[in-house]
């Protein structure tokens, strides 16, 4: 575990993002949003990664904001689901191997199943926290490792095994500060 | 674009009702980097060149400032910022202290810095002291996040009180800028500084500020 841990922190994510028309989204992807938004307003981005490239559609649904992932031809990739309220201790066991201290800035849940995930969309979702279990959670959050603060990204299974940890790399906010 | 329309209509109406208007151009360069984990330093040298005043074109070179930041980032992302600043205009100087409280987050779609400044300055005339509350807003054009290459929005506002002798004045400060990523270290922003004071003795004047900036980080 601690070697898998030391192996992975050394990545580092960087990532391209930028906002395109519906037109440039493959017919397969378009018409999967399309079944649960019906004509309602979303938002395609086209992402690249050191992981390779992405469509992303963005959209808020009940009081919850959602994203759909495809990769480049229009296959499902995953449903992540921005959460507001979250329990910290069902995912600390992890986290307090890892850093001398963390905090989380964003949690989001991510269903891998395309049929399940269309069903849980087109039924509304009006509460995502109480959805079943499988899923994964996908966290940034704020980690204090041989005293440096950093921003990370950690995905981990219902079930807290860790399937990749990775530094988001920052913008300098001098321009904003000072 | 709503965002735009917002500023320009503050605008306007500040500047009309403004009783003198001087304008001029701000160019500067900031430089930052990291000392050691938490610690950073920032350099900033900003001269003001005035264009327009007293209600005619004239070209003076009005000053020159220098400033140095020591800031520490503490585990709740706030940041506290200590430093100086050199005042050079003509033959006098002025020294100036500066602590600052800074926090900077993102939303889904911006970025948005808080900040509170006092600082005190020392020079040939009496002792002037501010208290100043600052917020900055940034949004790239395309997409949420700002990449390199890109160009991106920032307004910011800002409210100072300063005291100087028993005077007490108000400033308010509007800027509008647009700037472009030019690489992970480097981004350029133009765009126009307003300030406007002597709102308390209803002497409104307005300075209007054509800025350049030129921000590049060495970590």
């Amino acid at each position: 575990m601690l070697i898998t841990s030391v192996k992975l922190y050394s990545q580092v994510k960087t990532e391209k993002e930028y906002e395109i028309f519906k037109d440039s989204v493959p017919k397969v992807a378009y018409d999967y949003v399309q079944s649960i938004r019906k004509k309602k307003k979303v938002k395609w981005y086209h992402e690249e990664g050191s992981d390779g490239t992405r469509l992303e559609c963005k959209f808020k649904l009940g009081s919850f904001w959602h994203s759909i992932e495809f990769d480049s031809i229009g296959q499902f990739g995953d449903v992540e689901i921005q959460l507001k309220k979250y329990n910290e201790t069902t995912i600390s066991h992890p986290l307090d191997s890892l850093f001398e201290k963390w905090r989380i800035l964003k949690c989001q849940l991510q269903l891998t199943n395309s049929q399940r995930a269309l069903e849980l969309l087109n039924n509304g979702m009006k509460n995502p926290e109480s959805i079943a279990e499988p899923f994964n959670y996908e966290v940034e959050l704020l980690g204090k490792k041989d005293n440096s603060i950093k921003v990370y990204e950690i995905l981990l299974t219902s079930s807290r095994d860790m399937l990749f940890l990775r530094e988001i790399q920052q913008n300098s906010n001098a321009n904003l500060e000072f | 674009m709503r965002y735009i329309f917002f500023f320009i209509l503050v605008f306007n109406s500040i500047v009309c009702n403004a009783q003198e208007t001087q304008s001029g151009i701000l160019p500067f360069i900031n430089l930052s980097g990291q000392i050691q984990n938490e610690l950073s330093f920032n350099v900033k040298i900003e001269s003001r060149q005035f264009l327009y005043q007293d209600k005619a074109l004239d070209y003076d070179y009005n000053l020159t400032d220098i400033g140095n930041v020591i800031s520490y980032k503490f585990w709740n992302a706030i940041k506290l910022s200590m430093g100086y600043m050199l005042r050079i205009e003509g033959d006098n100087f002025e020294h100036r202290s500066i602590q600052q409280l800074t926090k900077t987050f993102s939303t889904n779609s911006f970025k948005v810095s808080w900040r509170l400044r006092t600082d005190q300055t020392f020079g040939a005339s009496k002792p002037e002291y501010r208290i100043r509350a600052r917020i900055a807003l940034q949004k790239p054009f395309n997409g949420n996040e700002l990449n390199n290459k890109e160009y991106y929005l920032k307004l910011t506002h800002e409210m100072l009180n300063d005291w100087k002798g028993r005077v007490h004045d108000l400033d308010l400060r509007l800027l509008g800028f647009v700037g472009y990523k030019l690489d992970d270290n480097q981004r350029l922003e133009f765009g126009v500084d307003t300030r406007f004071d002597k709102f308390i003795n209803n002497e409104l004047r307005s300075n209007i500020w054509g800025s350049i900036g030129y921000y590049v980080n060495i970590d």
